[in-house]
């Protein structure tokens, strides 16, 4: 037999990744308890290793290995980059978090690293079986996070929540994936576009099949009426877990959208799009109408994050490539805005002091200024409003939903945003016109104060400058479709 | 030629600079400093008005512009001076009567606190009327009109922690904008139909439009120079004090003295006046426009001068009296027979003057008291006062040989010529207030000067005559109350106005006198045999039989004609119906907006409304999120199963 | 010449920098420090406007003192600025106005002053980018961006009720501009990809989308100028801000809306502005009956004022939708103006409050007792208020009172209402305030203005009288542009 090495180049990153998460596991056993920053450091560091090799394979071709299953293209570069810088942000802020929580172990490190390895593989999937493979490798994954806490009832009970209703979501997707299968008999994403175009899969089945899909896919985005388990996850979960599975994951999820519904089910437009267009409207309105009633700053930002996913597929509803850019870059400064939200939230968290309520940021701009300031521009940028980054994320969206007709829908969408601008003022009302309620000083580490500044900066500075930023998820987009 | 209009801006810009040195620095200078400046500068103003004044009898007739003000689409606005007879007359009697107020501000505000703040609005007023009176545009009369009324404003509450001072003024900037509202409104309609705001290009146009009509309530076709006039009208009503907007005048007596006399008898009050003859050439047009000043004239005529009998404060009765002279000019005007409004306006801010001036003084004597109730005999103790207010009572009533004569019985004689519909029931009127006035005006004398004394001891023992400050411009200006009238030949029978003033041919009210006309002492011996003067002498007998013969008669009367008296001490509830319905309706209306409009319906219901909804729908969904899987993964179930049911239904 | 030199660049960034620098003086310890920088920066802001004026070459029409370079190729959006006859005063104004404001606070904010100052600089700077971006997308990042500086200076230096004013007044603004944007993005998608505010005069419409987008733009608009009935954000959020928040209010931001009309809904959608026209002048008439009543009966001075700067403001859209050249200069020359006049009148509200501590008009009466000098100053902007000729309130009601008579003599009959109301609300409020005898203890204790208010105080009384005796300089730079508009808005774009 023989038996032909398949073109390793593509997925250099992930492997390399994988042989990194085996060196922590191995030299969290070697050094014990005692020497966390050890798998802080490499953890670190194959993060760094993959952007290098990520960066320096990159090219603008198309490359598909191990049959097919695998894909290597500008948009997975780019993803992937953006996940790595992101995930690497996660860590520095969250490390001091994590130790103070007795979290800060080997496992926590080795379970991010599994995680980011499970969103690569969705990122650069082509093929159902890898699709579902690294969806499910980082949701296992998150399961456990959410769980690492094990004295902690409230974790316990967000990851059990979790853990159920992910599974559901995943039997949903499984389902559809099945239902595809049998209507178009193939599972690499290029052969199911070929066959649906062709005409001869039984449309009922392939709507079906793409409803179940678009539901798995939902429960990841936190869409409407998938969206339930967010909100107790955010509060249950440790603040730290949250900004994991609030960031990285939607660009996996960008991913898994652009592999399965745009490239394989491209010829199901028509459906699709209706079935988003809908999502995204309840995503927009619950979101923004239920954060209103929040007095938890987690549940509040979680309802955020639903609304704002329901902003996104507005770029995807437009179902062209201008769309995708711009959903894309939304994604992308999402995650921006939420790195830098929950890096804040930590920052002001001290020891056996949770930043829960609403009320923990009163008075904040009397306490600091310069981080009041910072959470003023992410809590405007989340708005929406210009000169903050928020702002192109918005416009882009809007800009291409308008582009393919769908007037209405912008019109809702500002509408709520409108909505959505009153809690995030509240927070600023709080910071700003409030009196502070405790005068603890707040004394962040240098990596942490030193990297949220440039988070929040970059939030402004991109809100000048978003051009580059825009160039490159145009970069992403244009070259595979 | 050069020099001369150099001098033009001399008349108004000297008060003005005087103004502003007793006010801004009048602190600094001190109060002598403060009056020798304004003085001077009045000085200077007077002599330039009447260098210009017989330069124009000359027949130099200027009209130029200062500056452009303001360019606006095609129009230009210009500042400038239209300086012909009309004008240069106004300005000599302006800066005239002005500068004697200023004189006799110098005893009369003696010690005040606000002596320098006076000396400047005095200043100020006359540079604004100045203003007004030189304008050769509607614009700048604009301003003049309403820099006078502000002025006026600010005299009128001149002391203003007096309740009673800061109403009035008040009311009377009020009332003032009533009429500058429709004056406005008329100045646009001119700007729009002649495109421009300068006189003699309008004037020269209007005859090319006499006849059009404009719609301004559908289906309504209204004479267009008509709607122009009424509507120029009802700013002169409000300026000059004519019924229904005459409510400020009474009031305004809140002032000082010297401003009653300056702005509320000679200059002020006769802007709508000049504004109206100057405006001649379009009220000829306009028959309808007439009317409705004979009518207007005629009520505030006869009944201000009513009003005028039942007033004790000796300044409120001047105060009336000078309504209802306005109401005869104002009646003159509607006769088409400018030149004799003017000329009464003329005689009358002497005589008028003299008369407020001469009451001021009694009060500075009275130590401020006004009430006629509580004076008597001033007489012997105020010899010169007494003298000169005697003449000016007579020219008042329009005794033969002194101005008024000639002046008012000209607007008899004119309203009896007019052909105008409403020149009957006018005529009727000033017939009937000729004896009023000489009732009311006598009733004054006599309650005043004669008789016996009333006032408290203390009083009485420091009664003497007032300073030569004040008694100077007393005398100066009786002269011309007593000589103006002789003038009468050459201003309303000869060119004296030359092509200021311009009459329709139809309208022939002063030509017909001008034939009846035989000179001055053709026109006193005529008029023995006429209606007038026997009104008049009935007039002045009936108070001197009322108020020193049979001195209980007022009062009997007064109970037997109750209501009626009461009318009339209530000056027709005329005050009372204002204030409660456009007042009190104005801020009922405000306070329904606000309260239901704003504060209801806007925030309540939509603004704060729609966030209540927001906020109840948030609850809502929060419900929603019960904490249960179960119902968690029952929603994700509904979501599958309604996007499956609406695409399998649709495919 | 200062050909290709980046003035308007200077004028927007100038000011931003320097309150950034104002910002970085740290605490209240540099307090003198910052009012210092503060002042030097905005008297520099000003200086360096004035060539705006000087070098203005009024017989042009088009844009001047151009600046384009690429921003955001993605969506080929420029950074694109000029000004014309229109913009330009309203920079002028903008810079001459925050000195002053800067001024009217050295004394009175003592509490975080630096962010105080800085955020009124940065807001001038965002403020003149509004007006002379002359790319879409610029012109909305600078709009706003102008929220937030007076979201914060409203709710941080504000009265007792300044949450519920300040996220009323940021939320109600938002409302406008947010459809506002979406009718931007309609028309880069129309126009086949541009922003560029220009390339939008000239793009053909048909009536219904005009209509849309007419009533986005007006949303957007009336709110900020504000039109009655989208105005009661206005009497709260001058109510509850500090004093110099309420002149930058009253004096720049509202003009935000006035401009935009111009700007926007008057040239990109001409035949709905014609088709809606009777709409426009019926809201601006009940804006300037209604609201002139309501004033009529208000408590509080700054929200009489504020009430009486909607009615004011109702002149400026009345003007507008007239459609002839007496209405939109007038009703520019209304917008310098009530810049000018109600800034002095918060001003002079402030002054009175920074003694008393109340703005309720029944805790004075007699101030001209203890007051004298601020009395003559008040009085003059009561009278400007009132619209009285030789002031500069007098100029552009007069305008527009001509302009509405030429197109219906009941719009000018209504309209001229402001004379009666105008002088009754304002004067009324003085009577009771400054006339009289001293009404109380408190009111005895009063002190005169002091060097530094005079200085304010004299400065705006200058402005008022000079625009109220010679208005030209002002009209004269407008003509071209106008006249230019009104033949645009004379063609159909259908």
């Amino acid at each position: 037999m023989n038996f032909l090495l398949p073109n390793l180049a593509p997925a250099y990153p992930e492997i390399f990744l994988l042989i990194m998460v085996c060196v922590a596991l191995l030299a969290e056993l070697a050094v014990g308890d005692k020497l966390h920053y050890i798998s802080y450091l490499l953890a670190q560091i194959a993060l760094f290793g993959c952007a290098l090799i990520t960066f320096t394979t990159s090219t603008p071709d198309v490359v598909y290995t191990f049959s097919g299953m695998f894909v290597d293209d500008t948009l997975a570069d780019v993803l992937k980059l953006v996940v790595y810088i992101t995930v690497s942000i996660f860590l520095v802020y969250s490390h001091k978090y994590v130790a103070m929580r007795g979290m800060f172990s080997g496992e926590f490190f080795s379970l991010v690293l599994f995680a980011t390895l499970g969103m690569m593989v969705m990122i650069s999937a082509s093929n159902l079986l890898t699709l579902y493979l690294g969806l499910e490798l980082l949701s296992l994954s998150l399961y456990a996070m959410v769980a690492l806490r094990r004295d902690s009832v409230a974790a316990t009970e967000a990851a059990m929540k979790f853990f159920i209703l992910g599974a559901l979501a995943s039997g949903f997707l499984l389902y559809g994936m099945s239902l595809i299968y049998g209507a178009t008999g193939a599972l690499d994403v290029a052969r199911i576009t070929e066959v649906i175009q062709s005409g001869v899969a039984n449309p009922k089945v392939l709507v079906v099949g793409l409803v179940f899909i678009i539901a798995g896919i939902s429960f990841k985005l936190s869409v409407v009426p998938f969206h339930m388990w967010v909100p107790d996850v955010y509060q249950g979960a440790p603040t730290a877990v949250v900004l994991f599975i609030g960031s990285a994951p939607k660009l996996a999820a960008f991913g898994f959208i652009m592999r399965l519904l745009v490239e394989g089910m491209g010829g199901m437009v028509a459906d699709w799009q209706g079935m988003l267009i809908i999502l995204a409207v309840l995503s927009m309105v619950v979101g923004n109408l239920a954060a209103i009633a929040q007095t938890n700053i987690k549940r509040m930002l979680a309802y955020s994050t639903i609304s704002h996913m329901g902003f996104m597929l507005l770029g995807i509803i437009s179902a062209d490539s201008n769309g995708y850019s711009s959903s894309m870059f939304y994604i992308v400064v999402y995650v921006i805005m939420t790195l830098g939200t929950f890096g804040m939230i930590m920052l002001l968290s001290r020891e056996e002091f949770e930043v829960e309520k609403l009320d923990d940021f009163k008075g904040l701009n009397r306490r600091s200024p310069w981080y009041a300031f910072i959470t003023l521009l992410f809590m405007f940028s989340l708005a929406g409003v210009p000169p903050t980054v928020g702002f192109y994320a918005k416009l882009s969206v809007l800009q291409a939903v308008m582009g393919v007709g769908y007037v209405w829908l912008a019109v809702v969408a500002v509408l709520f945003s409108l909505v959505g601008a009153f809690y995030y003022l509240r927070i600023v009302k709080l910071m700003y016109f409030d009196e502070p309620e405790s005068d603890v000083p707040i004394s962040p580490h240098g990596d942490v104060e030193l990297l949220i500044s440039a988070n929040g900066m970059a939030v402004l500075v991109l809100g000048i400058f978003p051009q580059t930023l825009m160039a490159l998820c145009v970069y992403a987009i244009n070259q595979p479709i | 030629m050069i020099e001369i209009q150099k001098l033009y801006l001399l008349v108004p810009l000297a008060p003005l600079v005087g103004a502003l040195i007793a006010g801004f620095f009048g602190r600094l200078i001190g109060t002598v400093w403060s009056h020798r400046v304004a003085i001077i500068m009045m000085l200077v103003c007077l002599a330039a008005s009447i260098t210009i004044f017989t330069d124009v009898s000359k027949g130099n007739i200027y009209n130029g512009s200062v500056y452009t003000w303001m360019t606006a689409g095609v129009t230009n606005f210009e500042i400038g001076f239209l300086i012909d007879q009309l004008s240069a007359t106004m300005m000599v009697v302006v800066s005239f009567v002005s500068l004697m107020v200023h004189i006799y501000t110098i005893g009369y505000m003696q010690g005040d606190p606000g002596y320098q703040r006076f000396f400047s609005y005095i200043s100020l007023f006359t540079f604004a009327m100045l203003m007004l009176v030189m304008a050769n545009n509607f614009l700048q009369l604009f301003f003049g009109w309403e820099a006078v009324g502000l002025v006026s404003y600010l005299l009128i509450g001149f002391w203003y922690t007096r309740p009673t001072a800061v109403y009035a003024n008040l009311k009377a900037f009020l009332v003032n904008r009533v009429g500058d509202f429709g004056f406005l409104l008329g100045i646009g309609m001119v700007l729009m139909y002649f495109g421009t705001l300068d006189y003699v290009t309008v004037f020269a146009q209007a005859p090319q439009i006499a006849t059009q009509t404009i719609e301004i309530i559908p289906g309504l076709p209204w004479m267009l120079m008509s709607v122009i006039c009424i509507l120029l009208f009802i700013g002169a009503m409000g300026k000059s004090a004519q019924f229904p907007l005459h409510v400020w005048l009474p009031d305004s007596m809140e002032g000082p003295t010297p401003i009653s006399a300056l702005i509320h008898a000679a200059t002020m009050v006769t802007a709508g006046i000049f504004m109206v003859a100057r405006m001649s050439p379009l009220f000829e047009l306009s028959d309808t426009a007439l009317t409705v000043m004979l009518v207007i004239g005629g009520i505030t005529t006869l009944f201000m001068a009513l009003v005028a009998i039942v007033q004790n404060d000796i300044k409120r009765v001047v105060a009336y009296s000078t309504l209802s002279q306005l109401g005869y000019m104002t009646v003159a005007l509607g006769a088409s027979a400018y030149s004799v409004a003017i000329f009464h306006l003329m005689t009358h801010a002497f005589f008028k003057a003299v008369l407020f001036l001469g009451a001021g003084s009694v009060i500075i004597a009275m130590h401020h008291e006004q009430d006629m109730r509580k004076m008597g005999g001033l007489k012997k103790y105020m010899p010169i006062t007494y003298w000169t207010m005697f003449i000016a009572a007579l020219a008042n009533t329009g005794a033969p040989g002194l101005s008024g004569f000639f002046s008012k019985d000209s607007i008899i004689e004119a309203v009896y010529f007019a052909e105008i519909p409403g020149a009957n029931f006018a005529y009727l009127c000033v017939l009937i207030t000729v004896f009023v006035t000489a009732f009311y005006t006598f009733r004054m004398l006599f309650m005043t000067f004669h008789g016996s004394p009333h006032m408290d001891e203390h009083t009485k023992e420091h009664l003497h005559e007032s300073p030569w400050v004040v008694t100077l411009p007393l005398i100066v200006l009786v002269i011309p109350a007593i000589g103006a009238g002789w003038l009468i030949e050459s201003i309303l029978f000869g060119d004296y106005f030359g092509n200021s003033i311009q009459i329709g041919l139809q309208h022939e009210a002063v030509a017909k006198m001008s034939a009846q006309f035989h000179g001055v002492w053709g026109m006193m011996s005529h008029t023995i045999t006429t209606i007038p003067f026997w009104f008049l002498l009935g007039g002045i007998f009936t108070a001197w039989y009322f108020y020193m013969v049979k001195t209980d008669l007022p009062g009997k009367i007064k109970q037997v004609f109750g209501p009626v008296y009461t009318l009339l001490d209530r000056k027709y509830y005329i005050d009372e119906f204002y204030s409660w319905f456009f007042a009190g309706g104005a801020r009922a209306l405000g306070r329904g907006f606000w309260k239901y409009g704003d504060v209801k319906i806007i925030d309540g219901f939509f603004v704060n409304g729609a966030a209540r909804i927001v906020v109840w729908i948030a609850m809502l969904i929060r419900r929603f999120q019960s904490g249960y899987i179960y119902h968690y993964a029952f929603t994700m179930i509904v979501g599958v199963f309604v996007l499956l049911s609406l695409w399998l239904y649709r495919t | 010449m200062l050909l290709g030199f980046p003035l308007l660049s200077l004028v927007i960034w100038l000011p931003i920098f320097i309150g950034i620098l104002v910002f970085a003086t740290g605490g209240d310890r540099n307090a003198r420090l910052a009012k210092w920088l503060a002042l030097a920066g905005s008297v520099l802001s000003l200086l360096v406007a004035i060539p705006l004026y000087a070098q203005f070459d009024s017989i042009m029409s088009g844009m001047q003192f151009i600046e384009y370079h690429a921003w955001i190729e993605r969506f080929n959006v420029h950074y694109h600025l000029g000004v014309d006859g229109i913009s330009m005063p309203l920079i002028l104004l903008n810079c001459f106005i925050t000195p002053l404001v800067v001024i009217a606070g050295w004394q009175v904010i003592n509490n975080r002053v630096s962010q105080y100052m800085g955020a009124f600089l940065v807001m001038s700077g965002i403020v003149n980018g509004v007006f002379s971006s002359l790319d879409a997308i610029l012109f909305y990042v600078f709009w706003e961006a102008s929220l937030i500086p007076m979201f914060l200076i409203i709710g941080v230096w504000g009265g007792p009720n300044r949450v519920y004013a300040a996220i009323k007044f940021f939320l109600y603004t938002l409302m406008g501009s947010l459809l506002m944007l979406v009718a931007f993005i309609y028309l880069y998608n129309v126009s086949g990809g541009s922003f560029s505010i220009l390339d939008y005069h000239k793009l053909p419409l048909p009536l219904a989308p005009q209509i849309l987008i007419f009533i986005a733009f007006l949303l957007a608009f009336a709110v900020k100028v504000p039109m009655w009935p989208v105005h009661t954000w206005l009497p709260d959020a001058h109510v509850e801000a500090p004093t110099g928040g309420s002149i930058v209010l009253a004096a720049i931001l509202l003009k935000l809306g006035g401009y935009g009309f111009l700007r926007f809904s008057l040239p990109i959608v001409p035949d709905a502005s014609q088709y809606l026209s009777g709409m426009m002048i019926g809201l601006s008439l009940i804006a300037v009956v209604y609201i002139g009543l309501v004033a009529l009966v208000q408590a509080d001075m700054k929200k009489l004022i504020a009430y009486s700067s909607v009615s004011h403001m109702g002149f400026v859209t009345l003007g507008f939708f007239l459609f002839n050249a007496y209405g939109i200069e007038g009703a520019m020359v209304q917008m310098i103006s009530h810049g000018f006049i109600s800034g002095a009148m918060f001003l002079c509200v402030g002054v009175m409050y920074d003694r008393l501590h109340s703005r309720q008009i029944s805790d004075y009466g007699g101030v001209a007792n203890k007051m004298p000098i601020f009395s003559v100053f008040f009085m003059l902007f009561a009278m400007a208020n009132a619209g009285l000729p030789g002031t500069s309130g007098f100029v552009g009601e007069f305008m527009v009172i001509m302009a509405a008579i030429k197109v219906n003599f009941w719009y000018a009959f209504f309209a001229a209402t402001t004379l009666i109301f105008g002088a009754a609300y304002t004067l009324w409020m003085y009577k009771r305030v400054v006339f009289g005898a001293v009404a109380s203890s408190k009111v005895e204790g009063l002190v005169d203005v002091t060097g530094r208010e005079i200085l304010i105080l004299t400065i705006l009384a200058a402005a008022v009288l000079w625009m109220g005796v010679y208005p030209l300089p002002l009209t004269e730079v407008m003509h071209a542009t106008v006249d230019d508009l009104l033949a645009h808005l004379s063609r159909s774009k259908l």
